[in-house]
């Protein structure tokens, strides 16, 4: 019973969360992750960022500059749907995709059906374009902000698999 | 023979300060709304225990905490402004569930 509650002790505090507004570290304890970066103060944003950075789909600059970065380590699915062709250079890059989960907790009703089902898609043509990929609350708000065991959860609803949610979540440790 | 349903306990916090009358009505009809009748009637949630402002406890049935976790994480606004839910913990009673917390 010991070993097991360690287990689930050392699973939580291997969870990381990425959100737009900052977020001390009790409160991220609290909620169940090591730590949850702040874009603009942990990771910087691409481009303008000479340290590790994220870049968006939808921004300005080119995708095929931003994945080409090497301060880049990911990049985020805000456009959707997603580009084979983009996926292929972020394999060949090794960048991480993340989905964002805020915009859907944004819809109600048959828009979060069809948001669900356009990050489902995401994700399914990621796996096949052999890309890691990652979910992210990317939070403005403190109301878009999740638990680690809610984003857990939002990312088994995109994948499937309790297992391979849990290994999406702790892939944004790549920040640390 | 005595057949009692089992249960799980979870702790939820809210963003903002909220009080038992709207988790009780309001929260009820927005999980509905989400989960569909069927899982609301497999689940039947029900707060039962308000710690303070922001943290209370719900029941559920067990089996359907997943989907009550996922469901609380949809729910932004119950008509007094932006909330947010976070659940904390989640147990097989309320007196271990306070006590992983450290609330007990």
């Amino acid at each position: 019973m010991q070993a097991r509650r360690a287990t689930q002790e050392n699973d939580r505090m291997r969870y990381f969360d990425i959100a737009e507004m900052r977020v001390d570290e009790e409160s991220a304890r609290t909620l169940g992750f090591k730590k949850v970066f702040n874009i603009g103060g942990d990771i910087g944003k691409f481009p303008g960022s000479d340290g590790k950075s994220i870049a968006f789909m939808s921004g300005k600059e080119s995708f095929a500059r931003a994945a080409r970065s090497p301060n880049v380590l990911a990049i985020v699915a805000d456009a959707l749907p997603v580009q084979k062709k983009d996926l292929e250079l972020m394999r060949a890059e090794g960048k991480l995709l993340i989905l964002p989960a805020w915009p859907l907790m944004e819809m109600a009703g048959m828009q979060l059906v069809k948001g669900t089902a356009q990050l489902r898609n995401a994700f399914r043509i990621a796996k096949q374009m052999r890309v890691k990929s990652s979910v992210a609350t990317m939070a403005k708000a403190s109301e878009h902000l999740l638990s680690s065991m809610q984003l857990i959860e939002t990312a088994c609803m995109l994948c499937g698999s309790e297992e391979e949610a849990k290994e999406m979540v702790q892939r944004l440790g790549v920040f640390e | 023979m005595i057949f009692r349903a089992k249960r799980r306990y979870i702790l939820v916090r809210s963003s903002a300060p909220i009080n038992a009358i709207t988790i009780q009505y309001r929260l009820g009809d927005s999980l509905l709304s989400f989960m569909g009748a069927e899982e609301y009637a497999n689940a039947m949630p029900k707060v039962v225990k308000q710690m303070d402002d922001n943290t209370f406890i719900m029941r559920v049935n067990r089996g359907s905490e997943r989907k009550l976790v996922l469901a609380l994480s949809f729910i932004k606004n119950l008509g007094s402004g932006p909330l947010g839910f976070y659940t904390l913990r989640t147990s097989g009673s309320i007196a271990a569930l306070l006590r992983k917390s450290g609330m007990g």
